[in-house]
């Protein structure tokens, strides 16, 4: 499933949390080499799709498209940056460990996926919803994220 | 201060006479006058004050000005400060850490409030600082209500608005430095103060007293007329030379005076030897012809006013020209020097004797009780002339002299009446027999034609 949609020219307020904090943590994202569109792939069934596609054109400013439960082995070459919700399956759960050291930006629901090699895990138990940074995972992958936002996020206790 | 001067008559006369009065006061006396001190002191203040007045009040606007502007970028740049700071919290609605990013920035920088508002209005972080203590607080919340510091910033992400900052100002900092500036002021202003008295007192000193005492020095001259007062020496060159030519003045006066004064002193004498000789015979030292006039008219005009009677005796040396002839004029003046001192001896109630010219001799005898005493005077002279004279140079003399005696008012009403009656008397006294007495009355106006020749 393919979706591509102009940025919108003014901001909205992300609909649903979780999906605006996936949003920002895109925002403060840079890549090497700037993908234009921005690949997200996302794993899990009961993902809101289209408020996640609409807080990442709001908060990137840029052409995002969306491709849904690929692949794992394709993940590598049509991935920018991964989602992993909870109920994916634990093929996708096991990629973010397999990419370590590539500029692929790996995000999941659940403090556990830090330890499996995730840089940023969400807490969606916690009201307002609550992340950690995988710091070594990021200082390995060469990508930069803005350190106003690592600030924000606690860092991974388990992390090594 | 000025006096109005409706009821004082000299301003209405002033005013009546067209007198020149001052533009401010039409109908007021002529100006007060005020003291060369008080001019210079009142100049002093007014410039003093003047100065710091303008000086005061440019530089005041101007600090408030920059300061002003200065604050208000300050203001602007801590908000925006702020909202860096904030701009990932604001992007994942992180109260708590916008909270501590705007707590951090506006603590260090003294901020009384600050705020992170969302677009739609609703507040994501406030600040609040905690109240200061005693005089700082009133300072600080009456400075801020005075002066409304705030500033506002959005929170921008990749040029979206994502949320508004709010700070507001401390106006205390205004506040404390007006007050600086008025305390400064104040300042100034003592400085200022001190410095005019200083000045004035110093012109007190230098200019305003030595010419008081230049003035009461020139009083007192003029007052005593006394020009041998000096001026001290001034500190100030020109008064000094004031003073100076004002001494010069002075001694000049002095010398002038001394000279005016020995002139008066020769005059004087001069006037009163010449004033003696003018009515005053040389030889007998008696009054002369005209002294004898004026005394005469003197006296007849003040006792005929009381009708007092007065006389008039002519007395003649008998056979003078003889005497002058046969011994020399020296025998003939020694003969009437002694007839004169023999006459004036007789006078012992003051009457006035006077050398009409030649032998011929006068007495005034004003005033007399009667005919009776004139007669008796003129019998006392006759004899006082009679007694023989023993002169070393001429030998002996025997001389006698002929008196004819007027009375006021019985033989004239007037002056030349009675002298023409006392002469006429005095020539038919003259032409007596011999051994006939040598005394002869004058007649009534009236007689004199009728019997011009009664000897």
């Amino acid at each position: 499933m393919l979706v591509v949609a102009a940025p919108p020219s003014f901001t909205t307020p992300a609909r649903e949390p979780l999906a605006a904090l996936v949003g920002n943590l895109l925002a403060y994202t840079h890549w090497p080499v700037q993908a234009e569109p921005l690949r997200l792939c996302i794993w899990g069934r009961d993902t809101d799709v289209g408020a996640l596609q609409a807080s990442a054109l709001s908060t990137t400013q840029r052409k995002v498209t969306i491709q849904h439960d690929i692949d794992v082995a394709l993940a590598a070459q049509r991935c920018d940056a991964l989602y992993v919700a909870a109920s994916a399956p634990a093929a996708a759960r096991q990629l973010a460990r397999m990419l370590i050291g590539r500029p692929v930006l790996s995000i999941g629901e659940g403090l556990s996926y830090c330890a499996d090699g995730g840089m940023f895990c969400i807490d969606t138990r916690e009201r307002p919803l609550k992340f950690q940074a995988n710091l070594d995972a990021i200082a390995r992958s060469g990508l930069r994220v803005d350190p106003q936002a690592l600030r924000i996020g606690r860092a991974a206790g388990a992390a090594p | 201060m000025r006096r109005r001067a409706r009821h004082d008559p000299r301003a209405a006369l002033h005013a009546g006479l067209g007198a020149p009065s001052t533009h401010d006061a039409p109908l007021g006396e002529p100006p007060e006058r005020q003291s060369l001190l008080h001019a210079l002191r009142r100049a002093h203040v007014r410039l003093g004050l003047t100065a710091i007045i303008a000086a005061a009040a440019m530089l005041t606007l101007l600090s408030v000005l920059t300061l002003h502007t200065h604050v208000d970028r300050n203001l602007a740049l801590i908000a925006r400060s702020i909202a860096y700071a904030s701009e990932a919290a604001v992007m994942f609605d992180d109260s708590e850490a916008a909270r501590d990013a705007v707590k951090s920035i506006a603590d260090t920088e003294g901020l009384l409030a600050a705020s992170i508002e969302r677009p739609d209005g609703s507040r994501l972080a406030a600040y609040q600082r905690e109240p200061k203590r005693g005089v700082a607080e009133t300072l600080s919340e009456f400075g801020s209500l005075i002066f409304q510091l705030q500033a506002k910033t959005p929170v921008m992400h990749r040029g979206l608005e994502i949320g508004r900052v709010q700070v507001r100002g401390d106006g205390g900092v205004y506040l404390m430095y007006l007050l600086e500036v008025l305390a400064a002021i104040c300042a100034c202003a003592a400085v200022t103060a001190w410095r005019v008295a200083r000045l004035s007192s110093a012109v007190e000193r230098d200019v305003v007293q030595p010419l008081k005492v230049l003035a009461s020095l020139t009083r007192r001259a003029r007052l005593a007329r006394s020009a041998n007062l000096r001026a001290p020496p001034a500190g100030v060159r020109e008064i000094h030379d004031l003073g100076e030519d004002v001494n010069a003045l002075l001694a000049e006066v002095a010398s002038h005076e001394a000279e005016l004064v020995a002139k008066h002193d020769t005059l004087k004498s001069a006037n009163a030897s010449l004033s003696f000789l003018a009515f005053h015979d040389s030889l007998t030292g008696l009054p002369n012809r005209a002294r004898f006039m004026e005394h005469a008219a003197r006296a007849l005009q003040l006792h005929a006013a009381r009708c007092v009677p007065l006389a008039v005796l002519y007395i003649d040396i008998d056979h003078f020209k003889a005497i002058n002839d046969r011994m020399g004029h020296a025998a003939g003046d020694e003969l009437l020097v002694e007839v004169a001192a023999r006459i004036r001896a007789e006078m012992r109630d003051g009457g006035f004797v006077a050398r009409l010219g030649g032998d011929e001799l006068a007495v005034l005898l004003a005033p007399i009780r009667s005919g009776d005493e004139a007669a008796a005077v003129a019998e006392r002279i006759a004899d006082a002339i009679r007694a023989p004279l023993l002169s070393a140079l001429f030998g002996r003399i025997e001389p006698s002299a002929s008196i004819g005696v007027a009375i006021f008012p019985d033989h004239g009403s007037d002056l030349e009446q009675l002298l023409a009656a006392a002469d006429a008397a005095m020539y038919r006294a003259k032409r007596r027999r011999v051994g006939a007495p040598a005394i002869r009355f004058g007649q009534e106006p009236g007689e004199t034609r009728a019997a011009p020749f009664d000897a």
